[in-house]
């Protein structure tokens, strides 16, 4: 598509807490004065239109829907949760989006979305496979910044995330140990299968001190986030977080001799620009609107390629859609190209400290 | 309904959450370290339970269940269940080695302890519960 008719999307979320849930119904209130008539957050709701310009100047529109449900909700009952998401793709649909993301646990409920794509009146796409690209694309960006990397250790495993890293890493020939703190032999076999085919050697180890220890770099993808505590983190580390929310748990102060790398924020093409400011609704959205959270980017990539078939749902993620959909992100001026500590752009002498000229903060 | 036609579809819906083989899936399985599951896996095991059977699985049971009649500081102390505690969960799975429920336990170690039997008890009970005759 170049320079032709906008390319339209989706994207669903919910509050995480009570407190984003009164703020979201805050919102939805005036929305409804304005429109002039009122209204109760008891549906999904569109809370923002975002827009920005591909490179092929392709306008790209989207919606933010959300559903009012709390995390707690949307579990304890998920045949409604998966009724009213069907409504809010619908509702996006009905605004001429061709594909519409699922953030949070709108990704996983009803079996980790496949209930809903079958009934969804356009295609859903959890977002887990250009995370998965956007993690190892952040990796080889720090590489050729000369962020000093070594021995790599990837924990989260047995999540989709964690998978679909797996798979990209060995397909781009890297070795790597693969932290399973409870051994499991279904996935040890999968790991095996991915290193064949990658002809890379992957070490499954089940001790995460150890791991840690002899990880110079460690990418994060947990499902549940909080995982890796800060404190137990040998200096001179670099973790790649993947995890959202985070994994890393801060139980100490942020370290200066831990560099703790976004591993999924995605450079935009253009600037995003919005109806209402909206960075505030999905939990940890880092206000920074030159990247966003590869699970969102995820559909405008689609949108913008015009390629549905790229959308996804469900706990495999395979190496195909991985790769295709990185292509088509790249394609789209959706790259990774901009380093991200905790949310702000990495300082020059973060850099510095943990590149290959001098590195300051020598590992252990 | 027969204890088998539910063992069946338990197994099955591992085999659709899970991706794993089916010969793989055997009653005794340990649901996340034979069958490389997640904790959020449970959720889609549970959905697929609750659609399949036209039930509804009400989060923490087991835990829940094994709390019944315990005092809460009577239950679980500095993070481990107590002998009290240790001896319901006997009760409550027997589908697991009376041995593999021991001392240092803690409360949010129980899904360790799942097979899919546990799966396979919970949906005759509650098959059960709502009037349907399982033989």
């Amino acid at each position: 598509m170049t320079g032709g008719a906008t390319a339209r999307f989706g994207f669903l979320v919910h509050p995480l807490d009570p407190g984003q849930r009164r703020l979201l119904g805050v919102r939805t209130a005036d929305a409804g004065l304005i429109a002039g008539r009122s209204q109760l957050f008891t549906g999904p709701c569109e809370i923002a239109t975002l827009s920005l310009l591909t490179p092929r100047r392709t306008p790209l529109t989207g919606w933010l829907m959300a559903l009012p449900d709390l995390p707690s909700q949307l579990i304890d009952d998920q045949e409604r949760a998966v009724r009213d998401l069907a409504v809010a793709v619908r509702a996006c649909a009905d605004r001429g989006a061709t594909v519409v993301g699922l953030g949070a646990l709108t990704a996983l409920v009803g079996a980790h979305g496949r209930a809903l794509a079958e009934i969804a009146a356009v295609p859903v796409t959890s977002g887990t496979a250009l995370t998965s690209w956007a993690a190892v694309e952040t990796l080889a960006l720090a590489r050729r910044h000369g962020v000093a990397l070594g021995p790599l250790a990837l924990f989260g495993l047995p999540g989709p995330a964690a998978m679909g890293i797996a798979r990209l890493l060995a397909h781009r020939g890297l070795d790597f140990e693969a932290v399973l703190p409870t051994p499991n032999r279904v996935t040890e076999r999968e790991l095996e299968r991915i290193a064949v085919a990658g002809s890379t050697h992957i070490r499954v180890r089940n001790d995460v001190e150890g791991a840690l220890a002899e990880g110079r770099v460690v990418i994060a993808a947990s499902s549940t986030g909080g995982r890796l505590p800060l404190s137990r983190v040998p200096r001179g580390s670099i973790i790649v977080d993947v995890a959202e929310p985070v994994d890393v748990l801060y139980d100490v102060p942020a370290r200066e001799d831990v560099l703790v790398l976004d591993g999924e924020l995605v450079g935009l093409p253009s600037p995003l620009t919005g109806t209402q400011p909206w960075t505030w609704v999905y939990g940890a959205v880092t206000g920074q609107r030159d990247a966003l959270f590869a699970c969102f980017v995820e559909p405008m990539v689609i949108a913008a390629a015009q390629s549905p078939e790229l959308a996804g749902v469900g706990r495999d993620v395979p190496l195909d859609r991985i790769v295709a959909l990185g292509a088509a992100a790249a394609a789209q001026g959706f790259t990774v190209r901009r380093l991200y500590e905790r949310g702000e752009p990495l300082r020059e002498a973060r850099l510095r400290a943990f590149g290959t000229g001098r590195p300051s903060i020598a590992p252990r | 309904m027969t204890r088998d036609a539910i063992a069946q579809k338990v197994q099955a819906a591992f085999v659709e959450a899970l991706g794993v083989d089916e010969d793989e899936v055997t009653l005794e399985a340990k649901v996340f370290d034979d069958l490389g599951a997640e904790s959020l896996d449970l959720l889609e095991i549970v959905f697929l339970l609750e659609r399949g059977f036209d039930i509804k699985i009400p989060r923490g049971g087991v835990k829940e269940a094994s709390q019944a009649g315990i005092d809460p500081s009577q239950y679980e102390v500095d993070g481990k269940l107590t002998e009290l505690a240790l001896e319901k969960l006997r009760e409550l799975m027997p589908e697991v080695e009376a041995s593999e429920i021991k001392s240092g336990l803690g409360a949010n170690d129980i899904p360790r302890l799942f097979r899919v039997q546990t799966f396979v008890n919970i949906v005759a009970r509650l098959l059960e519960e709502k009037g349907v005759e399982v033989e």
